[in-house]
């Protein structure tokens, strides 16, 4: 595997559109492991709300005129295994553009998804503060049922940090990247979340 | 000209009062420019009155909500103590509800609301319109990076990262140093673990130099066998008319060397054989008795002890109870030389006395267990065939193997047999060896008939497994 099939952004301009997100020095191993796993969590949570989730971040790609960094289905789901806790993790390097593409189409469909997402947000606060499960509101119980599935399918669950998570604290973890995406939608939301990414990791 | 801008969101509304320039100088733009902030409020749904304050009070939330939500975003808290200065200040109160702290400008008074999500997203959104919005305030200015390392990674001082391991360190330091005070214990290694002849001298020796209440414990016919029987532990059955334990040979004071002189264990063993054969005429008995004598160098009796089950039951019959002579106390002070004989008495009328010693290295029939491969090899197929003959070969009802330690005789017969392990115990019954032996529930108890000891193991498919206990040994 040679380095420009790793990173074959580097030979091409980089699109304009990362430019909207800062640059941190990442070195060779690439994005932080927290940034990893927080960007494909960030996807499922989507893909959770979204039916055809998966189908809009390719098609997303195309409309932002990023498929020079996800040309294919192949090419983002090798960006997504980045993540640790993936069942067929890849030992490769996120690349600061990669995750730049990844967080921007993330976000765009976030947008998309706002109100949907504020609905959820909401039946959430109101179940919480009535002492309610969260199966009583129909939409929000189908999300986080479709967030612990698609979590346990594509993650290890031989990782002790996968097998830590029961089906409350996954319900928990959708509950936050639902909060994640609700942030993203906002006018700097995409650049707060981005720099979130980073915490503690720069200098 | 006072200018208002408002920014309403579902449930937040933010809403500046200020002064701007009264021309408009950017064509493109309707709205006149706002420069000088003179009031700003802010209205959360359901949290009457609106927020108010000055400048300071709108830069003052602008930073601590955008931090707050970058927190919030990366669960990643900076280690030092938020801003006490600041007018706003915002703190979680769980996953969904978040306080906000608002001063007015004397530090007085303080305000707190809960916040929802949802209403945290309006409220930060609200700013960020505020700020986008270039015709409002443009000296304004957000600031968005990520946390630095440096207030993250140190969060413990680093007195406090190296106290455990320094206490860890410390502690396995001192529990070394003592133990290296402690001696090394000496282990012995275990000679002999065979009944050979050769151990029985080296196991006589041995008891001599043992001091007496151990040395008197063990019978002889345990330490020819490696297993020490039941019996072994029972307190010397002899000195039943011996007024104190002194009595009990082998001898009596640990510190009296034994008689060691070939030519004085000469004289005193025909004189000990004159004597007892004077009173022996061969009683009614069936077979020998074998005791262990002690005699001083006066050839005066110091103690006895049975060897042999007749020797015990037929101790009066014998003149060695009227020979016995115990040291008086006094005397008993000055460590005595004693030496050790094998008397047999025969039913025919005849007293053998030899030492103890040499009698023990050349016993007449006293190792009568079986090792020898070829003849356990003999011995095998009898077992098997009584074991299988006894036992069909039916399903069992136990599913672990059962293992049972198995005495046979010199022709074969099973004679006595053990359970050796728990489901040899529990289905005992299952098996052929109640019907044809003896059970004993601890040790086998000692026989002087030459026999030899296997391993039987019926198991759960219904085979029989046969080994020699001691293994297969060439001699």
């Amino acid at each position: 595997m040679s380095v420009t099939q790793l990173n074959p952004v580097s030979a091409k301009p980089t699109p304009y559109l990362l430019e909207s997100l800062a640059d941190f020095p990442v070195g060779e191993t690439g994005c932080p492991r927290r940034a990893r796993m927080q960007i494909d969590l960030m996807l499922l949570a989507i893909e959770a709300l979204d039916l055809s989730g998966s189908e809009a971040i390719l098609a997303m790609a195309r409309e932002l005129e990023l498929q020079s960094i996800i040309p294919n289905r192949v090419a983002l789901w090798r960006m997504r295994s980045s993540n640790p806790l993936r069942r067929y993790s890849q030992r490769r390097a996120l690349t600061l553009p990669e995750a730049k593409a990844l967080v921007i189409i993330g976000a765009n469909l976030a947008r998309r998804l706002t109100v949907l997402i504020r609905q959820l947000l909401l039946a959430y606060q109101q179940l919480t503060e009535k002492q309610l499960s969260l199966d009583h509101h129909f939409r929000l119980s189908d999300y986080l049922e479709r967030f612990r599935v698609h979590f346990r399918a594509r993650m290890n669950p031989r990782r002790s940090a996968v097998a830590a998570y029961t089906d409350e604290k996954l319900n928990q973890l959708a509950i936050e990247q639902l909060t994640q995406l609700l942030f993203c939608t906002g006018t700097y939301g995409m650049q707060r979340f981005w720099n979130s990414l980073f915490d503690g990791e720069v200098a | 000209m006072t200018i208002q801008r408002q920014y309403s969101l579902p449930s937040c509304t933010l809403t500046l009062e200020g002064l701007g320039e009264t021309k408009v100088s950017n064509p493109a733009e309707t709205r006149p420019l706002m420069l000088v902030l003179l009031n700003a409020y802010c209205k959360i749904v359901g949290q009457e009155p609106p927020l108010t304050g000055g400048r300071e009070f709108l830069e003052s939330l602008i930073t601590e909500v955008s931090q707050y939500t970058q927190r919030l975003l990366s669960g990643v808290n900076p280690h030092h103590a938020p801003n006490q200065s600041s007018l706003v200040q915002l703190q979680p109160v769980d996953s969904a509800h978040h306080r906000l702290k608002v001063r007015n400008g004397e530090g007085t008074e303080e305000r707190s609301l809960d916040l929802t999500t949802v209403q945290l997203f309006d409220l930060v959104e609200a700013l960020d319109q505020m700020l986008a919005d270039r015709q409002t305030l443009p000296n304004l200015s957000l600031s968005l990076q990520p946390l630095s390392r440096r207030y993250v990674r140190t969060s413990e001082p680093f007195v406090k990262q190296a106290l455990p391991a320094a206490v860890g360190f410390s502690g396995l330091a001192a529990a070394s140093l003592l133990l290296a005070l402690l001696p090394a214990p000496k282990v012995p290694q275990p000679r002999c673990l065979l009944p050979t002849p050769e151990c029985r001298a080296e196991g006589a020796k041995e008891e001599e130099k043992r001091p007496p209440t151990v040395a008197s414990s063990p019978s002889p016919a345990s330490g020819a066998s490696p297993t020490p029987s039941p019996e072994a532990t029972k307190p010397s059955p002899v000195p039943l008319n011996s007024p104190s334990p002194e009595t009990a040979p082998p001898p009596a004071n640990p510190t009296a060397s034994p008689i060691s002189n070939p030519t004085q264990v000469e004289t005193l063993r025909q004189q000990l054989q004159q004597e007892l054969a004077k009173s022996w005429k061969g009683q009614n008995i069936s077979e020998d008795l074998i005791y262990r004598v002690s005699v001083s160098e006066q050839g005066v009796v110091r103690g006895y002890k049975d060897v042999n089950d007749k020797a015990l039951t037929n101790l009066q019959l014998t003149p060695l109870p009227n020979l016995l002579k115990v040291p008086q106390p006094g005397e008993a002070a000055n460590p005595e030389a004693l030496a050790d004989f094998k008397v047999v008495f025969t039913p025919t009328g005849l007293v053998e006395v030899a030492p103890w010693q040499q009698a023990m290295v050349t016993p007449p029939n006293e190792n009568p267990e079986i090792t020898n491969s070829d003849q356990l090899e003999k011995l095998l197929p009898k077992l098997r065939s009584q074991l299988r003959d006894n036992w069909p070969n039916k399903d069992p009802k136990f599913v672990k193997p059962l293992e049972f330690q198995v005495r046979v005789t010199a022709d074969g017969t099973i004679d006595a047999y053990r359970p050796y392990n728990q489901p040899a115990f529990d289905y005992e019954v299952e098996t052929p060896l109640p019907k044809i032996a003896q059970k004993s529930t601890g040790e086998i108890p000692p026989t002087q008939q030459p026999h030899a000891l296997f391993r039987v193991v019926f198991t759960e498919k219904g085979t029989i497994e046969l080994t020699p206990w001691r293994g297969w040994r060439n001699e």
